[in-house]
């Protein structure tokens, strides 16, 4: 009986990862040859796996990648998004490593002028030569705003500015003492549960037609110079909304270490300065990139803020793909810039598993860290106290400015409102009663999501955790792709699959639902695994010598301490899915809208008042459950500690 | 009470053959010690004992029945872990009533199942089983601090519910996986006795794993030598530490010396001019090993009858002895002497009279 449970659980995942993870990358790189979507599912049920090839061999051609060269906006799309300095430099990198393998083969000594040629320093340098080479002749003759783009690329330049971000605030908060520090390390969260779209909309009611700081110098007498819709504000936003994803990182590589290599830079006559870079960076390098790439690849997939902030003049590539399937139905590019998407995060993933793997640090000695020598005093902790607080108020802000802007009724060339008004919450309320709420519809679509998503990952993280084999493995890689790979690209994928018979779906809140389970999933294993590896295994055997069955085991031990993993695993669930995107505008059915398409066509319509009272309640109904979790995470801290 | 037999036990991780056709038998009511180098397989042994591995061949056997492949759950035998394993989220009266509140879960129909289930551990018993509880931990004398949870406890303590936890349910075995392993030395010594006082009073069966000799030989009514997955010697403990058959056994139970010497008519020869009368030393081979044990050297002046003249190399206080490295031409010794053993006044570099005393000579059969 139990093995017949066992069989069939492993079946369901087995179709689940089959059907919705590998099928579609199979469907979506199949399709950016062939320009149209091929029947892979009809053809399988049928029995018609033949034909497949036949239909590969008359359709099949190479088009499209050329297009993206030979076509203006797909090229410009490419360097825009990546940089020449970052592509020149990939391609350095790329191309040194396939010759280092066949030279490796022929003359192994030849193998060390290759380690100096791929080191950091090397791969620095290059990326600065072609940085200048880029700016003084590729990119040649443009303005300087879009010249620097071009040069560094959107997403290199979004993960720069956040690393740096992240990383000094790490140093303050970890290292600084300053006071209030549990108050500023709480608050360091918040972006993480703020949603892009927020971000652009905040923007919008800042530096807007009608923004705050546009009115501001309108009253003074001026014109305000930086525009809603500009590079500047879409890198901003993201810079801001990213930065804690190293902050969050570096802390923990931090934690990790118990050894005093800072007390003993110290005793050896390091001052903070000098410890700052030839101790702390180093050491916390491994931390400083795993935060880098997260931000990298949350910036490649984030739609939102650049769909609603980048003028016209700048395409990139994550808006060419959703206009190619959402705009004209051109099945071949979107699918093609969807794969090269799969590329530039593989690329990543491997180099930083490649440049990183060997490198990693171990600190396995005991014994605490005194906290008292190496520190920065007098003016420079006051500078990194102002840092912080002008960092961490900055999403603070974008909070306050939903809630003024939703509540404000007439409201002239003022800077604060005439006359305030409840209006457009006693429309949201009537909606809910009408039952035709975006609210109802994001919870009708995230909660179904949340209780699978959550169970799967359950499952999953019992498997790469108590049970771990090379088919655990693997079924985590694959779980945790949906994860890394952009959501327009994702929903490319699902539409090219589930388009036409024997499932489809496309447009039904069911493959809603199947995407947000896909995308949110990850969060639910890492964080289930996480809690669940620092569980001894004892435990669970004890109850087992003392008599219990495995459901007793489950309900009585592992349920019980495994309850921050599961709160932080649904909330990190329930985050993602309620304030997607991309997703959701290509393949939800229009009756089923909910709150993040209903913001963003509000944002894109021009009501911002409306958007942003409806923006406040996506924003509480993240940070409500976000700062319970906190602090309950806390008090079972406390107990099971 | 029962008695336990292994027979052929194999178990083999990634290729490694972790037991090795493993046979083993525990009688009734006997503490049963297993000792070996980590690594041996004596956990592993433990764990098929206790169903949480399932060997991929051989028997285990409780009172005759063969229980290999009867789950943990259903088996009885209750294991305590080098950690303890209590439950972080009980208090001391839930770890506890653990065992009691799972044999009445699986006597109990769906009802039961799911009431027991959403009550917490010590509720879901009745009068009697409370009773049982609260008498267990009389018995280890953690009863005034039953409504603590784990992390409040010291190691002793938690170390004692865990043995309450493992003897409440009545099990057919007790199993202890090196059990002091993180506990202080004093610590170690009052709860060694604890233990087997708790386990003669209980009269269960008990299999014991350490890879500390003297708490094998301290606790154990018999104990097993385990190497490379197989029981080198078993015996009583004086068997093993008077008759050791190799020099593996010789090394573990604390015999430093073992000197490899030509045995031929009565006589033993370390080399050509250093031999010793030893008439009750038999073999059939003429080259043989043999142990003797530190604490049988005795130092004293030079010059008398039957003492060899040394060097003293080396020279370690450990309080209640001291340990003494002695070379004599080639040979090595290790010697151990009381604190107040004589007026000697030994340092290094010292010339010294050694003498060995024939008869504590072990001639180790097996080399």
């Amino acid at each position: 009986m139990a093995k017949w449970g066992k069989i069939s659980l492993a079946f369901v995942i087995a179709l689940w990862v089959g059907g919705l993870v590998v099928l579609p990358m199979l469907t979506l790189m199949l399709t950016s040859f062939t320009g149209q979507p091929l029947p892979i599912l009809e053809d399988l049920f049928q029995g018609r796996i033949g034909e497949l090839g036949s239909q590969l061999r008359e359709l099949g051609t190479t088009e499209y990648y050329r297009e993206l060269w030979l076509t203006r906006r797909y090229r410009w799309g490419l360097i825009n998004t990546l940089g020449w300095a970052p592509l020149l430099t990939a391609l350095y990198y790329l191309s040194l490593q396939i010759v280092r393998l066949g030279a490796r083969a022929l003359l192994p000594s030849v193998d060390r002028y290759f380690k100096k040629l791929l080191s950091s320093q090397a791969l620095l340098l290059v990326a600065s030569v072609s940085a200048l080479y880029a700016w003084f002749w590729l990119a040649q003759g443009r303005a300087w705003e879009s010249k620097l783009l071009q040069v560094i690329g959107f997403c290199p330049a979004v993960t720069l500015g956040a690393t740096i971000l992240g990383t000094l605030l790490a140093f303050c908060l970890t290292r600084l003492h300053l006071p209030g520090a549990k108050w500023w390390a709480t608050l360091a969260l918040v972006p993480l549960a703020l949603p892009s779209l927020l971000g652009a909309l905040a923007l919008q009611n800042l530096m807007g037609g009608n923004g705050w700081l546009t009115k501001g110098a309108q009253l003074l007498g001026w014109e305000w110079p930086f525009p809603a819709q500009s590079l500047g504000a879409a890198l901003l936003v993201q810079v801001l909304l990213y930065f804690p994803f190293v902050y969050l990182t570096v802390c923990a590589a931090w934690e990790r270490f118990q050894t005093p290599w800072l007390e003993a830079a110290a005793t050896l006559g390091a001052d903070w300065k000098l410890s700052f870079w030839t101790v702390y960076l180093p050491l916390l390098g491994p931390g400083v990139w795993a935060g880098a790439t997260l931000v990298f690849i949350r910036s490649l997939g984030d739609f939102a803020s650049v769909s609603l902030l980048m003028p016209r003049g700048y395409p990139l590539l994550i808006i060419e793909a959703y206009r190619d399937l959402a705009g004209s139905t051109y099945w071949g590019g979107a699918a093609m810039l969807s794969t090269l998407f799969l590329v530039v995060v593989s690329f990543f993933l491997l180099f930083q598993y490649l440049q990183l793997g060997a490198g990693r640090y171990s600190a396995a000695q005991e014994g605490g860290r005194s906290e008292t020598t190496s520190q920065p005093r007098g003016v420079w902790r006051w500078v990194g106290l102002a840092f912080t607080l002008v960092l961490l108020s900055a999403p603070l802000g974008m909070i306050v400015t939903l809630l003024v802007v939703s509540l404000a009724g007439e409201w002239g060339t003022s800077l604060w409102p005439q006359s305030f008004t409840l209006a457009r919450y006693g429309d949201l309320a009537a909606r809910i009663l009408a039952k035709d709420s975006p609210l109802i519809n994001s919870l009708l679509l995230v909660l179904p999501a949340l209780f699978w998503s959550l169970l799967g990952a359950l499952y999953c993280a019992y498997l790469s955790v108590r049970r771990p084999s090379l088919g655990s493995k693997i079924l985590d890689f694959l779980i945790l792709w949906p994860f890394v790979i952009p959501g327009v690209a994702l929903a490319i994928a699902l539409i090219c699959t589930f388009n036409g018979p024997p499932l489809a779906l496309h447009l039904t809140p069911a493959l809603v639902v199947g995407a947000y389970i896909l995308t949110s999933m990850p969060y639910g294993v890492r964080s289930l695994a996480a809690c669940w590896s620092q569980l001894s295994p004892s435990l669970e055997e004890s109850s087992q010598t003392l008599g219990a069955d495995n459901l007793l085991t489950l309900t009585k031990i592992d349920l019980p301490l495994l309850t921050p993993g599961l709160g932080t695993g649904a909330l990190l669930i329930f985050i993602s899915s309620i304030q997607e995107v991309a997703v959701t505008l290509m393949i939800c059915p229009p009756s089923w809208r909910p709150l993040s398409t209903f913001i963003y066509t509000e944002i894109q319509e021009g009501d911002i008042f409306t958007a942003s009272a409806y923006g406040l309640v996506l924003c509480l109904l993240i940070l409500i459950p976000y700062f319970l979790a906190l602090s309950l995470r806390r008090q079972f801290g406390v107990r099971n500690s | 009470m029962s008695s336990v037999e292994l027979k052929g036990l194999v178990q083999a991780y990634e290729g490694r053959r972790a037991l090795n056709g493993l046979n083993l038998e525990l009688r009734d009511g006997e503490l049963f010690a297993l000792l070996g180098a980590s690594g041996c397989g004596k956990t592993t042994t433990l764990r098929c004992l206790a169903g949480l591995e399932i060997p991929q061949e051989g028997r285990v056997l409780i009172d005759g029945q063969d229980v290999t492949h009867q789950p943990a759950s259903e088996r009885g035998c209750a294991l305590v872990f080098q950690n303890y394993a209590l439950f972080p989220h009980f208090n001391v009266l839930e770890n506890v009533a653990y065992g009691l509140m799972a044999y009445q879960y699986r006597r109990y129909g769906w009802l039961g199942k799911l009431l027991t289930l959403v009550r917490s551990p010590w509720s879901a018993l009745g009068a009697m089983g409370q009773r049982k509880v609260v008498e267990a931990l009389k018995v280890v004398e953690m009863h005034e601090r039953q409504y603590a949870y784990p992390h409040q406890l010291s190691g002793g303590q938690q170390q004692r519910v865990a043995l309450a936890r493992a003897l409440v349910s009545r099990p057919r075995l007790l199993l202890f996986d090196e059990p002091l392993g993180a506990l202080d030395v004093q610590l170690r010594v009052k709860m060694r006795d604890e233990i087997r006082r708790l386990q003669r009073r209980s009269g269960l069966t008990a299999l014991y794993v350490t890879h500390d000799q003297e708490e094998a030989l301290a606790i154990a009514d018999r104990l097993a030598l385990m190497d490379g997955g197989r029981i080198v010697q078993e015996g009583t403990p004086q068997e093993l530490y008077l008759h050791p058959r190799n020099r593996l056994v010789a090394k573990f139970l604390g015999l430093a010396n073992i000197i490899s010497a030509r045995l031929e008519k009565g006589r033993l020869f370390f080399n050509p001019d250093l031999s010793l009368e030893t008439p009750q030393l038999n073999s059939p081979k003429v080259q043989v090993m043999v142990a003797i044990r530190p604490g049988a050297i005795t130092l004293e002046e030079l010059g008398g009858e039957q003492v060899w003249r040394g060097v003293v190399e080396w020279i370690t206080f450990l309080g209640s002895f001291t340990r003494y490295v002695v070379r004599v031409q080639e040979l090595s010794l290790a010697v151990y002497r009381p604190l107040h053993a004589s007026d000697l006044q030994l340092k290094v570099g010292c010339e010294v009279g050694v003498r060995i005393d024939p008869a504590e000579i072990l001639l180790l059969p097996e080399e």
